[in-house]
């Protein structure tokens, strides 16, 4: 159960919820409620905030259990070098693994790591950790990593990992292996990360170019134009189309998750500081490279949110507006092969995610 | 054993118990000297849970929070009651060997 | 107050000894349970100096070997006392709680 259904003052539940952010994402889910009742009884009665000492107390267990749980080194490497499946010990570790941004990667390659070594230094004026080619190079290849593991991946790294080999019994509250609904991600939701993603380095590549004197080269006029059609087909065709889609009995639409949000985000700030920094770094071309790739999307994008701006289906996603856009015929998503939660019988609280707990305690 | 974990499910030993009581009745076992912090509380149970020797038992929601309970197993209660015989074994040898001890020190 | 570093006072309760003579010590007085490394040792020693317990007390060489010899200071002494005294009364406190036990658990 989430922390803040531990039946508990919200602003300490989520006060709680921000010192617990050491402990492994599994952990975090499953017991995060029993964990804030605790810390309520233990805290003056009324109080709105975890004080500091105990907050430290959770970052420490916290990080002592991430380390717990986490393989040892030979058996990691097994995993992150061959992909090969672990004993069963160590799944919840693997399905942490195969949720994360970068999968594998842990914290350290995320963008904002990055922001962190080598933008942070750059805005206040110290030497930056890393070179200006090598930062490109090195998003361009977590970008490759992060965009070829989308849900299907995830789907089928499941199947590999998670659910029980042959020969080993299914255990009540984790994975099995089942037909899974295809996620999708909504329309709006899907729309206003673009915007963001694409919308944001643009303009501050074009700010920053005209800013340093650098002409904007025609060819990203040409770019422009070339994207411009597609905006002005896409409304019309979603006029027509939105109200006729077929039924998809096996999607599952969802928003972008907060993870998401941030993911983009971070994404979206380290795009634009290579681009303040190429500029600055008299190595314009990057900063003309990247608008230049953004430029033909861009007019489309902005297309799409200012339709989903309005009153939208909830079934709409980004991925019917793309369809109506280029094609008549909208596929119907069929439901998969991948890992099930296995719920056998029983009350399970709403919201609950039960997994057999990292150390083993299953739920009642 | 590490003294948390001993006196966890010494806090056990006479029923199930749910993480706050836990912390309550160590803090009465050691005579106020050990006071769990709810990340080492759940450092230590984890553990103790891996090990079998506690085990989750039961969930109830009392005044809206959520209470899950722990209980000792017998494994648990074995070593429970090993771990003491060392302890009463230790304290004997160490106090056989700290009186003998000559007056003269040094301070 | 660790049991690695309590071993180690009790060893010095009778006497000075050298770093070997206290690894001896310590394994005799825990009944073989306790194997202290070198380093884990020379660790220890530091902490207890550092707290007064423990102090230098005197080299000589043995073999062509320096040998330094440890001793318990007056405090040392009184802390092992005391640690003592709270072992031997949580190994009864636990001695009752676990003797009162229902037979019926899970395994």
């Amino acid at each position: 159960m989430s922390a803040e259904g531990a039946g508990v003052e919200v602003r300490f539940a989520r006060s709680v919820r921000r010192w617990l952010v050491a402990y492994p994402p599994r952990w975090r889910r499953v017991r995060a409620g029993e964990i804030t009742a605790v810390l309520a009884d233990l805290a003056a009665p009324g109080a709105t905030r975890l004080d500091v000492r105990s907050g430290l107390g959770l970052l420490r267990a916290g990080l002592a259990t991430r380390r717990r749980m986490a393989p040892p080194f030979l058996v990691r490497m097994k995993y992150v070098a061959f992909d090969w499946p672990l004993p069963a010990q160590y799944r919840p570790w693997v399905d942490d693994q195969l949720r994360s941004a970068v999968p594998g990667q842990g914290l350290l390659t995320t963008p904002m790591m990055v922001f962190l070594l080598w933008g942070l230094p750059w805005l206040m004026g110290t030497k930056p950790i890393f070179d200006l080619t090598f930062l490109v190079l090195y998003l361009l290849l977590l970008g490759t990593i992060a965009s070829s593991r989308g849900r299907g991946w995830q789907r089928q790294a499941g199947l590999r990992h998670l659910v029980p080999q042959a020969g080993e019994e299914p255990v009540p509250g984790w994975y099995i292996k089942g037909l899974v609904f295809h996620p999708r991600l909504a329309a709006r939701s899907g729309a206003n990360l673009a915007a963001v993603f694409f919308g944001v380095p643009a303009v501050v590549a074009a700010t920053v170019l005209l800013a340093g004197g650098r002409l904007l080269h025609p060819l990203l006029g040409a770019f422009v134009l070339a994207g411009v059609p597609f905006a002005l087909v896409g409304p019309v065709r979603w006029r027509h189309g939105i109200g006729r889609l077929p039924a998809q009995p096996a999607r599952l639409v969802e928003r972008a998750s907060g993870r998401v949000r941030r993911i983009v985000a971070s994404w979206t700030v380290v795009i634009s500081l290579v681009v303040v920094a190429a500029v600055a770094d008299d190595h314009s071309w990057i900063a003309s490279a990247i608008l230049g790739a953004l430029l033909p999307v861009l007019p489309w994008v902005v297309a799409a949110w200012a339709r989903t701006r309005g009153a939208v289906p909830d079934e709409l996603t980004l991925v019917d507006l793309r369809d109506l856009t280029v094609r008549r015929h909208v596929q119907v998503d069929v439901a998969l092969p991948g890992p099930v939660l296995w719920l056998p019988g029983g009350a399970m609280p709403a919201g609950a995610e039960h997994a057999p707990a990292p150390s083993g305690v299953a739920p009642a | 054993m590490t003294e948390q974990a001993y006196l966890v499910m010494l806090s056990l030993a006479h029923g199930p118990r749910h993480g706050y009581g836990i912390v309550q009745e160590v803090l009465t076992l050691s005579e106020g000297r050990v006071k769990l912090g709810a990340g080492t509380l759940y450092g230590v149970l984890d553990r103790l849970v891996d090990a079998r020797y506690v085990e989750a038992s039961g969930e109830e929601v009392v005044d809206g929070r959520l209470r899950r309970y722990y209980s000792l197993t017998d494994e648990g209660h074995g070593a429970s009651v090993a771990h003491t015989r060392q302890l009463a074994a230790l304290a004997r040898t160490a106090h056989r060997a700290l009186t003998a001890r000559p007056a003269t020190g040094t301070a």
